[in-house]
């Protein structure tokens, strides 16, 4: 009915109109049966689809909206505006609604309706698989065919490795493709339980008063019916194991994938992920270093001094330290229980933590003052003292932690300043400082300590 | 009609010329929507740890409070989810009574991320931004606000290191992951999470949107968008529209290594309530976090149901716990004007109390 080619709303409008009306014209004639025309269901999916493409690009956030009802939101919704259609004017039990629904879906044999949706709502990074696997798919069944005793044999000789991974490649494939399977089934079933929840929920629509006046409550009603029948599955241990299943399967065959790629890259002389893998793997546990070594030149002197010395120990992980779990648990208690102190005994020094970080701009200019200078004068007037009387400062910083601020300001002094009142410690200047701490008997010490 | 439909030709005509104007409408009104901005407020960067920044709200008075109220929300969010626009902004609503607000932005972690952990997490960026809080009030210990993921990251923070959180707010925050009505817990469990990041890396943040789709994927993926066409005719609503859709999907990758400590000692292992949660070595628990507590939950809420939040009662070592229930879902209770009516309130007067 639509053709593409019109130029603005006016073209869209007129043409819009006129098939709307020609619509309305045959509903009023008595509806719309099985076969008549025009078909609502695929004239909406024409209008929406010529619709969406009379709007002009560069709006990319609404774009993105648009393309998301048009992708499938508009084409469930044409489908039940159709045998809403069927049925107006006429008195149809639920039965005849949710089997005229199933065809519409095309559920009424083995077809699963839910399969494209769950499809399209799978991420970028899925869909490039998924993708990737269709184009592949041709090749990769015939090469099965041809190869399903090769994928038993043991691999020698000089490409024994690279057989091995082919085969590998090959199984997780074949894998992937029949945990696929088993979701596709869970979700049939939960399709199926969906067009009976439908049913029952009809039903409960007979009565005069609450009877559906509109294919959008109806669509609305489909929707609660098919959320029902699949929070009941998606919580269940079946798709639990399903989902796991297809998750680990997919990521097999990723990982096999990947592993093909790695060597095509090395044989070009290409960095490959796994190795640039291991140098951001270095960088963190460098940092992580870091971070301890200055930790533990934080702490006061004397705490440092009355730690006993250890043996080296590995340079990052630290030990596990397993501290009983509070045995005792307080009883149910009320909703609110009241306020009271608790001891500050358990609370734990703060010393060690106290410590300048790589990598750590800090804004000298107290922004707390900026902000009260620029707002002070503007409402000065309703910036009353009173609460701050009211609410007195939490207790000021302790001796040792106010030490070790001063410690961490002047840490920071020295270090080269990037510009403004940013102070700036580099990497660099870490790595240079802490590098004589970063020694296997400097960090047994720091253990030790700890 | 005994039938449960009774719709009438006339009705269902109508109902199409009515979605024809709609749909004639967006052809005016969506070419007019400029790309929407989010953040409402205006804040000034306090600090930095590579690419995570400490940022400071700045209001329209000068703040009351006397200690700083810093922001911690799930790897996978923005800082504007909690001040999406004027009229939705629990930032704003905090800053009003008088709150110093403060935010944790996570940044966007990219490949060379991969290997952050949660002790990166926990005891570097969130300790860091704490003690620059702490020096720059001067005060021993400040009021740290957790919010999902950010909850948990919290309470995590608040059991190692309880003598700087003077109060802790936690909204939204899952604490049992193994209750019955866990979707996500339910998916995750028969996952082989070592698997999964040693082939992906980071894990993308597409793949964590269409897990939250699969939710609830119908209402979700379809009644949404045919609800759209409902507000086509409305410029402003299109645009609250498309800023509901950029907090969704505007999403972070997540660091691989945090992801997979995170699936198995909280999703797997449920630690907060079985034991074997381990930061850097040392174990957490919630028998530590002897502060005051003000729990938030959503009785809606679909990716952390109400009872997943309110097991920290049970768990948690305060004497001074409160649980305020909100009438909405996950999101809601940040975006909806209920939210807005009713939690800067809250946690304002809770504060209020426990100021000194």
């Amino acid at each position: 009915m639509f053709k593409s080619g019109f130029g603005d709303t006016g073209d869209f409008e007129a043409m819009a109109r006129q098939y709307w009306s020609a619509w309305g014209d045959a509903m009023r004639q008595g509806g719309i049966g099985g076969n008549a025309d025009p078909q609502p269901a695929q004239q909406w999916q024409q209008a929406v689809d010529w619709w969406s493409r009379l709007l002009p690009d560069g709006r990319s956030q609404a774009n993105d909206a648009v393309g998301r009802f048009n992708q499938q939101a508009s084409q469930w919704f044409g489908q039940m505006q159709q045998v809403a259609a069927q049925f107006a004017g006429q008195d149809a039990s639920a039965r005849e609604v949710s089997q005229a629904w199933r065809q519409a879906m095309g559920a009424n044999g083995d077809g699963n309706p839910f399969t494209d949706l769950f499809k399209a709502m799978r991420g970028q990074g899925a869909h490039g698989m998924d993708e990737w696997l269709d184009q592949v798919k041709p090749y990769l069944e015939g090469f099965q065919q041809q190869s399903q005793r090769w994928q038993q044999l043991p691999a020698f000789g000089q490409y024994r490795e690279h057989q091995e991974r082919w085969q590998a490649l090959q199984l997780a494939q074949q894998d992937y493709q029949q945990r696929t399977d088993a979701l596709s089934a869970l979700m049939l079933k939960c399709a199926q339980r969906a067009f009976e929840v439908f049913e029952d929920k009809l039903i409960g629509h007979e009565e005069p008063g609450r009877q559906i006046t509109s294919a959008r409550a109806l669509f609305d009603l489909w929707i609660d019916s098919a959320e029902q029948a699949y929070a009941a599955i998606a919580l269940s241990a079946e798709f639990r194991k399903t989902s796991g299943a297809l998750t680990n399967a997919q990521m097999r065959l990723r990982g096999c994938i990947q592993l093909e790629v790695e060597h095509v890259t090395a044989l070009f002389g290409m960095p490959t992920r796994t190795e640039i893998d291991s140098a951001h793997r270095k960088v963190a546990e460098l940092e992580r270093a870091l971070r301890r070594a200055a930790a533990a030149n934080a702490r006061p002197v004397a705490e440092r001094k009355g730690a006993p010395a250890s043996p080296p120990a590995e340079p990052v992980a630290a030990p596990a330290k397993s501290r009983p779990r509070r045995a005792p648990r307080k009883p149910p208690a009320i909703t609110h229980k009241a306020a009271t102190g608790k001891p500050a005994a358990k609370r734990r020094t703060t010393a060690r933590k106290l410590a300048a970080k790589p990598s750590v701009v800090e804004q000298k200019a107290p922004a707390r003052r900026a902000a009260k200078a620029e707002s002070g004068k503007a409402t000065r007037k309703s910036v009353v003292k009173k609460p701050a009387a009211k609410n007195p400062p939490a207790k000021k910083i302790s001796a040792p932690a106010r030490k070790n601020s001063a410690r961490k300001t002047t840490a920071a002094k020295t270090a080269p300043a990037r510009s403004g009142n940013n102070q700036v410690v580099s990497m660099k200047d870490w790595v240079a400082r802490y590098a004589a701490m970063n020694t296997p008997d400097a960090i047994g010490k720091d253990k030790a300590r700890k | 009609m005994n039938g449960p439909l009774n719709i009438t030709p006339d009705a269902l005509a109508q109902e199409a010329i009515t979605l024809q104007q709609k749909l004639s409408a967006g052809l005016q009104t969506l070419p007019e929507v400029e790309d929407v901005q989010y953040g409402a407020t205006a804040k000034e960067e306090v600090w930095r740890d590579g690419k995570v920044v400490l940022y400071r709200f700045v209001g329209e008075q000068a703040p009351t409070a006397q200690v700083p109220l810093l922001i911690a929300y799930a790897l996978v969010n923005r800082p504007y989810m909690v001040d999406l626009q004027a009229d939705r902004s629990l930032v704003k609503g905090l800053l009003a009574r008088g709150e110093d607000v403060y935010i944790i932005d996570w940044g966007y972690p990219d490949r060379s991320d991969r290997f952050l952990m949660l002790d990166d997490y926990i005891n570097r960026f969130i300790d860091g931004a704490v003690d620059h809080l702490r020096r720059s009030s001067g005060l021993d210990a400040i009021n740290l606000l957790g919010i999902c993921q950010g909850g948990a990251f919290s309470l995590c923070y608040a059991s190692l290191h309880p003598e700087k959180v003077k109060n802790l707010i936690t909204m939204v925050t899952p604490v049992d992951f193994h209750t019955p009505d866990n979707m996500l817990s339910n998916w995750t469990r028969d996952m082989d999470v070592d698997l999964f990041v040693d082939t992906l890396g980071n894990v993308p943040a597409d793949l964590m949107n269409s897990s939250y789709l699969m939710l609830k994927p119908f209402r979700l993926h379809l009644q949404k968008y045919v609800g759209l066409v409902d507000i086509l005719d409305d410029k402003h609503a299109i645009e609250d529209f498309l800023r509901m859709e950029k907090w969704i999907f505007d999403s972070p990758d997540l660091a691989g290594e945090a992801f997979r400590q995170f699936i198995k000692q909280f999703y797997q292992g449920n630690g907060f309530v079985n034991g074997g949660i381990e930061i850097d070595g040392e174990a957490v628990d919630l028998g530590n976090v002897d502060m005051p507590i003000l729990n938030i939950f959503a009785e809606q809420d679909h990716l952390v149901p109400p009872d997943a939040s309110r097991a920290l009662q049970g768990l948690a070592g305060t004497r001074d716990y409160t649980e305020l229930s909100f009438k909405g879902g996950h999101i809601g209770i940040y975006v909806s004007s209920r939210a807005q009516r009713e939690v800067p309130s809250a946690i304002h007067e809770w504060l209020g109390k426990r100021a000194r």
